[in-house]
């Protein structure tokens, strides 16, 4: 960590950009109010135990700012973004902040908070062994809620293939390399012992498929991803996805963990985690512009039980600057199913974002 | 007789070598020089509602480019890399660029591709020309299958060579779109497009203008035009 201070301190003061210098400054701060009836015929949630708020408001800003040199050799960034809300509180912090340098043209170096994320998944991505995990539900990340991991990475650039190397916190050492091969991405995942693999290629001018592989050595999971992505001639955008995980629950061991619910109610809870209590589900998410006004349709479906989630968000921008959004998301399944368990029984949001 | 085929086979290329050079001479109205910044407002109007953005176009050769989102507010900090057909868009939330395909609209009628190719002779062969009143009719097949348009009739104008409209079709023959290079002006010391119109030919009554300014001559290196160096930019 100290070494990585030293580099990143030096790095800070050799800073003299060589020509002229630019500066880019923007982002979006929202306010929202979620709606969020408990689920009392969830078996983990019975007369709302959880005491979960039946309304929140939150409040939202994150600002980026840039200083790069015309040549492109030097960038400063930063990514700030604070939350406030009634039931937590307020809170700021660093999203992103880091120094990138051009040493050669075959050479650059990063040092400081970078938001790496790799893979070719839309929903998930299972060789994203550096950066934030993807949220399926909120694959665009709505509201810039990523936080980089503190880094020094050499990217280098040789023929038309990119080796980039990694250190991170805690002695972890992390690689990857890119290419185009013919006219698809192909890229290898590495971090300590863990491995992965992903590839995407556009077909046509509408079609792309992709898929990534990954071998995870610290949760000893095997996770695969399929997908493809086809645009319309009416523009209208469908993403489909399935995804594979042999760290998520069998269904016998599933029924156990149903089984064990009234033995330990807060244990059961704390375990819960949509997404990670089956191995196999399925991501469809249609989307749509209509002028100023967008239409988006998520659902992921657990194919174990069929249960599943479905997110409507229509959104309206009234000014260039100013989007007003509804988003509904219901979920649907048997009683013993994985989707029927969660302690809400809805989520609507209403929100309005300002950008800047 | 021998003379005759011969003749007639140095005709023959004789007029391909002039559609290809007519083709040359057209591009160079749209990407006249060899690295570049230009700036690009572009409008969109649905029958309904107008919609304005504003992008920089990088340039490099005639098959690399980047295009920096400018406004709205909204799409700040967002980029797209365009190496020849394949494209990739790089959102400041994400440190890692998404491929996309060409089809996938950056606003209104105009797709990705639209704004970010600037010339047709990398990816199109002449195949064909005739004349039509002033203007010289060029008939441009996809060099690859994965150009999102397969055919191109560009309409150019016979005097100065600068293009006048261009038909784009799809592998069915459906004909979906016409662009209207409409206005020239100086810049950089160079004649060149200045104002298009795209009209969508499926849905009439949609179009998307493009107007073009501050073409600047700017020495971008190789590796900038790279899917890792999109975060570099």
């Amino acid at each position: 960590m100290v070494k990585r201070l030293v580099v990143v301190t030096i790095l800070l003061a050799s800073f003299r950009p060589a020509e002229a210098a630019t500066f880019r400054f923007f982002g979006s701060g929202g306010v929202e109010s979620q709606f969020t009836p408990a689920n009392e015929s969830s078996p983990l949630n019975p007369d709302n135990v959880a005491g979960l708020p039946r309304t929140t408001t939150l409040a939202d800003a994150s600002a980026f700012g840039e200083l790069l040199t015309d040549d492109k050799r030097w960038k400063l960034r930063v990514k700030l973004r604070g939350e406030a809300s009634d039931r937590a509180g307020e809170s700021l912090e660093l999203g992103e902040g880091f120094i990138q340098v051009r040493a050669t043209p075959w050479l650059s170096v990063t040092a400081g908070r970078v938001i790496e994320k790799w893979g070719t998944g839309y929903a998930w991505t299972p060789t994203a062994f550096v950066g934030p995990k993807r949220d399926p539900s909120d694959p665009g990340d709505r509201r810039s809620a990523y936080r980089g991991a503190d880094l020094l990475r050499a990217d280098l650039y040789v023929s038309e293939t990119t080796l980039s190397l990694y250190t991170l916190e805690g002695g972890s050492v992390a690689a990857r390399v890119y290419r185009l091969i013919g006219a698809t991405d192909v890229a290898l995942h590495a971090r300590d012992s863990s491995l992965g693999i992903s590839a995407a290629r556009v077909f046509g001018d509408a079609l792309e498929l992709h898929g990534e592989v990954a071998r995870d050595a610290d949760a000893d999971a095997l996770r695969a991803v399929v997908g493809g992505q086809y645009t319309f001639s009416n523009d209208l955008n469908v993403v489909l996805e399935i995804y594979h995980g042999t760290d998520g629950l069998t269904r016998r061991e599933w029924d156990a963990f149903r089984g064990s619910i009234n033995d330990d109610l807060r244990e059961a809870n704390a375990r819960y985690a949509p997404l990670r209590m089956g191995r196999t589900y399925g991501f469809i998410r249609l989307s749509r512009d209509f002028g100023r006004t967008a239409a988006e349709v998520i659902a992921i479906a657990s194919l174990r039980d069929g249960s599943s989630m479905v997110r409507t968000t229509i959104s309206r921008e009234l000014h260039d600057r100013l989007t007003l959004q509804l988003i509904a998301t219901e979920f649907t399944g048997s009683p013993t199913s994985e989707w029927s368990h969660v302690q809400l029984e809805r989520i609507v949001i209403a929100g309005m974002r300002v950008h800047f | 007789m021998k003379r005759l085929i011969v003749l007639l086979l140095f005709a023959f290329t004789l007029r391909g070598e002039d559609a290809a050079s007519i083709l040359a001479r057209s591009d160079a109205y749209r990407n006249p020089l060899d690295s570049f910044a230009i700036d690009v407002e572009l409008t969109s109007y649905d029958g309904k509602e107008t919609e304005h953005s504003t992008f920089r176009v990088h340039g490099k050769g005639s098959d690399r480019s980047v295009v920096e989102f400018l406004a709205p507010a909204a799409e700040k900090g967002k980029f797209l890399l365009m190496l020849r057909d394949a494209m990739w868009i790089y959102l400041p939330s994400a440190s890692r660029p998404i491929r996309i395909s060409p089809l996938q609209r950056l606003m209104g009628q105009a797709s990705n591709g639209d704004v970010a190719r600037t010339n047709f002779t990398t990816d199109y062969t002449a195949s064909g020309m005739r004349e039509e009143a002033d203007l010289w009719v060029l008939d441009l097949i996809a060099r690859d299958p994965s150009i999102a348009y397969k055919k191109v009739q560009l309409r150019v104008d016979r005097k100065t060579h600068e293009p006048r409209s261009a038909d784009f079709y799809v592998a069915s023959g459906k004909l979906l779109k016409r662009a209207h290079y409409r206005e020239y002006t100086v810049m950089n010391g160079r004649r060149v497009v200045s104002f298009v119109e795209i009209e969508d030919l499926v849905r009439p009554g949609r179009r998307t203008t493009m107007r073009y300014t501050n073409l600047v001559a700017r020495q971008h290196p190789d590796s900038m035009f790279t899917r890792e160096a999109l975060a570099r930019w």
